[in-house]
């Protein structure tokens, strides 16, 4: 069982109280950026290029729980920068504990064996270590020898005490099927509860695009880590999700299933584009225009985007949507990725009725929400937000 | 109005510290963190939201205050893309093999 049956409950009642309550847009999972500053600097990161008195910035407890308490999501997602330097990380997880969130504190864990004394084991909290893939590759990635090393040992060790631990890992072109799923055996040998994947966010009019994948090839890329799994392998993910980076479910996507939240505000619409801040997550919600995004809308920002943040949120509310949704998310979680078939050109693998009665469309649209059971709320520490892209184009 | 709400694009797509030039005389120097081009609840007029240095609250000025914008920090990203770490990856692998 790749996450505890508390979690799943936890989040199939939420999304089914929206459902029943009849809730447009609601979040699953937050992503809480306390600060910017991180101790690593990993190629293409656009997270943490910010002037200095940017970078001392950091969320108090206070504006964190405020936060969490208006959002409403279950699952509070802690990425950064890295959220291990901020100096109150212990009484922020513990004011999360409290209110009972699942809390995934993504981290690189360059600090994590040395701070593992300032948490206890629960099952609301999990560290979502960033691995990138084995030593050579992830190494690569973060810009600096040994870490795969330093990462590995705390993850041993977190393990060891008691501690729930996932990685979250970002593919980018060029990854090889091969490597990852050595690593998946290499993640799966030292006892990780489960793995997190999702492609590197991909901007048409990024001059770098050759190094972040296309839909086709990011969907050719997954079917070749993924068509033939292992059975020992636990992803904390939906497998629904899976099936959608595989090619085999389409999906829209629902920015608003992830919101995120900053020094700088509630960003609009997503975790990924930076395109303002207001001040509430009503605001939020209420105010973005929200057809402006997604796979359909025809911006250009989310031609190729298949990020978790964006549909694994769509993935669980098809689990939970729909009947369909749910006999194959059970099918999958049995049987594993082998039961599932490819697409059948509507963009659908089959057709389903909604739990409330009413058939669902095939080209996908009748997706509206959230985020997983297994919850890819891990961040990666590779996307790239817009500004990012646009740099990367000045520069 | 035009040019400036140009620059005020730029200026929050900018990842350094920019000068605010105000019609007031002030000259106002921070970080970009949001603008709003068609006003919000907290402010019906178009406006810009800047952190300042050595203060913790947002500091908002209207459009309509702005005369100049200048982009007098550094650039925090110039330098950073994936393309050009990626390129400088090549060049050391390039110059390993020749020694």
């Amino acid at each position: 069982m790749p996450v505890p049956i508390s979690q799943a409950w936890t989040v199939a009642s939420y999304v089914l109280g929206h459902k029943i309550k009849g809730t447009k847009r609601y979040p699953l999972v937050l992503m809480l950026e306390p600060l910017f500053r991180c101790n690593l600097e990993c190629a293409g990161c656009g997270k943490i290029q910010y002037p200095e008195h940017i970078l001392k910035r950091r969320l108090s407890p206070e504006q964190i729980f405020k936060a969490v308490d208006e959002c409403g999501a279950p699952m509070v997602s802690i990425p950064g920068g890295e959220p291990l330097i901020h100096p109150e990380i212990k009484e922020i997880v513990e004011g999360l504990v409290e209110r009972k969130k699942y809390i995934y504190l993504c981290t690189n864990a360059i600090l994590l064996k040395r701070k593992l004394d300032l948490f206890t084991p629960s099952k609301y909290l999990t560290f979502s270590v960033h691995m990138d893939g084995l030593k050579e590759e992830h190494d690569h990635a973060v810009c600096r020898d040994g870490i795969y090393d330093v990462a590995t040992e705390a993850i041993r060790e977190a393990i060891k005490r008691g501690f729930r631990v996932t990685t979250n890992t970002t593919l980018f072109e060029g990854a090889d099927p091969v490597r990852v799923r050595a690593f998946f055996d290499e993640m799966t040998r030292i006892g990780v509860e489960g793995m997190m994947m999702s492609p590197g966010y991909s901007y048409s009019h990024a001059p770098d695009q050759q190094h972040f994948l296309q839909r086709s090839r990011t969907q050719d890329l997954f079917s070749k880590i993924l068509s033939n799994p292992k059975k020992e392998w636990a992803f904390n993910q939906s497998p629904l999700f899976l099936e959608f980076l595989m090619g085999r479910q389409d999906y829209e996507c629902t920015p608003w299933g992830n919101p995120t939240y900053n020094i700088f505000g509630w960003q609009k619409p997503c975790y990924l584009l930076g395109e303002g801040y207001v001040s509430s997550f009503k605001e939020l919600i209420e105010e973005t225009e929200w057809d402006n995004y997604g796979h359909r809308s025809g911006n250009p920002k989310c031609a190729n985007c298949m990020v978790h943040c964006g549909y694994e949120a769509t993935a669980v509310d098809d689990t939970f949507g729909t009947w369909n949704g749910f006999a194959r998310t059970v099918k999958l979680t049995l049987l594993g990725f082998g039961a599932s078939k490819p697409l059948n050109g509507n963009g659908h693998a089959n057709g389903g009725v909604h739990l409330n009665g009413s058939r669902e469309s095939t080209n996908g649209h009748h997706v509206k929400s959230e985020a997983p059971v297994g919850c890819g709320s891990g961040c990666s520490h590779h996307h790239h937000d817009e500004k990012e892209h646009e740099h990367a184009g000045k520069n | 109005m035009g040019d400036l709400s140009t620059d005020i694009e730029k200026a929050f797509d900018y990842r350094g510290d920019i000068t605010l030039a105000l019609k007031d005389g002030r000259a106002i120097v921070g970080f970009m963190s949001n603008r709003e081009p068609k006003g919000a609840v907290r402010c019906r007029d178009p406006f810009v939201e800047m952190m300042v240095a050595g203060s913790d609250e947002k500091q908002l000025f209207k459009y309509s205050e702005i005369t100049k914008i200048e982009f007098t920090g550094e650039d925090t990203a110039a330098g950073k893309s994936w393309e050009e770490w990626m390129a400088k990856e090549e060049a050391k692998k390039k110059n390993a093999i020749k020694t």
